[in-house]
């Protein structure tokens, strides 16, 4: 049921990734060595629950980080901007504001911690860190302390080559998050998306950190490549592709450069979306002569049809549990919301507000049961409106600043990726669950369909 | 010789119903006689190749339906059977049909320049056509592609249903990604919302 394809896949470019950085934990303060726990499972240490109220925001400051060796200057910049960047977009504290450190950093020794003083300015928290050069590879020391009980609660020694300065400076945001608040970070996590950048008449899927630093091209055929999904694990994305003719539905293994594509019969194959238990692909297909949703294996194997309707039926997305699925059908006469389970069965209308919704993305969050999708509200703009399944209400993300479509959530369900014309042409934007912290991801070109890509298993 | 024969009847319905196409909207071509090509837009100057240059200057004879002056070439009205491939879709010689927002519903405008259409298909018998769906900027790229697809399936049953081989007809929806018009008006949109057509053999 597969073609192998020539490799299409633009060899390395991820494999970046892989290349990876040591890391180790080291005793921390009065109660002895922090087991390492991997990020899937994360375990605050409970000094946390122990300083912080409830009631009230958690403050955080996070001075520049200091320079061990003059060499490591610029790591050291860029290190203390990614950290606070991600900490500030993250938005789990509040950070004590820069200008505010100096009554706290007098001490002619930077290794001596003036509790009192970091208290007086209102922080909770102090993380602080130290960067140096040595042997030609970045070193950096980060350790976390707990203000008002005077102690270092967590201390980690990252080694690596210089060009992961960036992705060392997620790292420990992503520990930070995990050691200070049971937060599974998002910020090694990367963004897939369609850009028309190499040329008027084609798009290629391309694949940038979730800060948008590092944007890479992961085919290269000068086809139209659309709409790309990811694999659970990471190392695969499915996406729609142009070069045979036919929009049809290809996988490209990233860490192998391996691509292929799916047979599905004639017509076109759009819109795949990857279970979130990874054994599953759905999809919109035309082979039996209108657009109707399949599922296929994740190997190429077992297509089967799900939807039965003369109307359109397409745009899957799965649930977290793999069980259902949502999807757009205008069967009543115009797009609208629907979900049913992987048989095709208990199919219900979610969405009856707005003329038109589409581009559905479920919630990976097993806290909060949440759709989030494209709508247009009568004849005005288009915005991303959240359906919450246990009130039945629907809020509004963004408000008529040009279109804004085809949102995916962030895998710790606290962030949403999407595309907007605010600014005259398509480009990724990301922003918080409430619609807040709206960033601009690209420049370049026309950016659209972005898929946020899962927390893998990172090395330690 | 089977061409003669038909297409007196034929050339002269199809320039009435080119007129009356023309007349529907702003959006379609200028009124074109079966003895003078197409004109090209003015956004693309460069003369199609191989179009004997006092044709361009002829202007379209005054004629009433049934007027014997239209019977210059009976074989080739268009004069497209020696050109190659992308001369011919240069000359788009079958114009695009419009469409209403988020609807594949043939418009009434639509089938009268479908209908002519098919009177050339069947005028060139050995042509194969990929009709291409394509939408406005409106709405979202998943579901245009969808859309598209089902534009694109509305023409080929219509031209199907008119007798043209289905052999000769290929469907693709190109949703939202290739606007004929990149502006963002009312103007634009109406242009992009189009079955377009791309002859692929002759």
């Amino acid at each position: 049921m597969k073609h192998l394809l020539r490799a299409t896949i633009v060899m390395g470019i991820i494999f970046g990734a892989l290349s990876s950085f040591h890391a180790t934990t080291y005793s921390s303060g009065s109660r002895g060595v922090v087991q390492e726990q991997p990020p899937t499972q994360p375990t605050a240490g409970d000094w946390y629950i122990r300083i912080t109220d409830p009631t009230r925001p958690v403050y955080m400051a996070i001075p520049d980080f200091e320079t061990g060796t003059a060499d490591a200057a610029t790591f050291s910049t860029t290190i203390s901007s990614v950290v606070w960047n991600d900490m500030e977009f993250a938005s789990i504290y509040r950070l004590v504001p820069k200008r505010n450190y100096r009554i706290a950093q007098t001490s002619s020794d930077p290794r001596k911690i003036d509790f009192y003083q970091w208290e007086s300015i209102g922080a909770d928290i102090l993380i602080r860190g130290v960067t140096e050069i040595q042997r030609e590879n970045l070193i950096v020391e980060v350790r976390i302390y707990a203000i008002r009980a005077q102690e270092m609660v967590f201390g980690k020694r990252y080694e690596g080559p210089t060009s992961s300065a960036r992705r060392m400076a997620h790292r420990i945001a992503d520990d930070i998050l995990i050691q200070a608040g049971n937060y599974r970070g998002i910020n090694q996590t990367k963004i897939a998306f369609a850009s028309d950048r190499r040329g008027e008449r084609s798009k290629e899927i391309y694949v940038m950190d979730y800060d948008g630093y590092s944007q890479k091209p992961l085919t290269a055929n000068r086809s139209l490549n659309l709409t790309p999904t990811w694999s659970p694990d990471g190392r695969a994305l499915g996406y729609i592709s142009y070069r045979t003719g036919t929009p049809s539905l290809h996988i490209a293994h990233i860490y192998e450069g391996r691509g292929e594509r799916f047979d599905t019969g004639d017509g076109m194959a759009i819109n795949p979306a990857w279970a979130p238990d990874g054994t599953r692909i759905a999809f919109t297909s035309t082979r039996d002569g209108n657009s109707e949703l399949y599922l296929i294996n994740a190997d190429g194997t077992g297509m089967r049809r799900l939807t039965h309707h003369p109307g359109i039926d397409t745009s899957p997305c799965w649930s977290p549990t793999s069980r259902e699925i949502a999807f757009t059908s205008d069967r009543t006469g115009s797009p609208q919301i629907y979900a049913m389970d992987t048989e095709g069965l208990n199919l219900r209308r979610i969405s009856y507000q707005g003329s038109y919704n589409d581009s559905p993305s479920w919630s990976p969050s097993r806290q909060r049961s949440e759709l989030a999708f494209t709508s247009r509200i009568e004849r005005g703009p288009f915005d991303i409106v959240v359906y919450d399944f246990q009130t039945r209400q629907t809020r509004q993300l963004t408000t008529g600043r040009g279109s804004n479509e085809s949102p995916d959530w962030s895998p710790n369900g606290l962030h949403l990726v999407f595309t907007s014309s605010r600014t005259g042409s398509d480009q990724i934007f990301s922003m918080n669950r409430d619609g807040s912290n709206q960033r601009r991801l690209t420049r370049e070109g026309k950016n659209t369909t972005p898929q946020w890509g899962p927390i893998t298993g990172q090395d330690s | 010789m089977r061409i003669s024969h038909v297409s007196r009847n034929l050339s002269t319905v199809l320039l009435f119903s080119m007129l009356v196409g023309a007349c529907g909207g702003k959006s379609n071509r200028p009124p074109a006689t079966t003895s003078v090509p197409p004109t090209q837009p003015t956004a693309d100057p460069a003369p199609p190749p191989e179009r004997p240059p006092e044709v361009i200057d002829t202007p379209p004879p005054m004629v009433e339906p049934g007027d014997d002056l239209l019977m210059i070439d009976e074989g080739d009205p268009l004069g497209i059977r020696d050109m190659p491939l992308d001369a011919i879709n240069d000359l788009s010689p079958l114009a695009d049909v419009p469409f209403d927002f988020d609807s594949a519903t043939l418009l009434d405008e639509a089938r009268v320049t479908l209908n002519a259409h098919a009177k050339i298909l069947a005028q060139y018998d050995s042509l194969t056509v990929l009709i291409e769906g394509h939408c406005d900027e409106r709405g979202t790229v998943e579901y245009n592609l969808a859309l598209g697809e089902r534009r694109a399936n509305a023409v080929y049953n219509y031209l199907m249903n008119l007798g043209i081989s289905a052999s000769r007809l290929k469907t693709i929806s190109y949703g939202k990604e290739f606007p004929k018009d990149p502006s963002h008006d009312a103007q634009a949109w109406a242009a992009n919302r189009r079955g377009h057509f791309e002859i692929t053999g002759k």
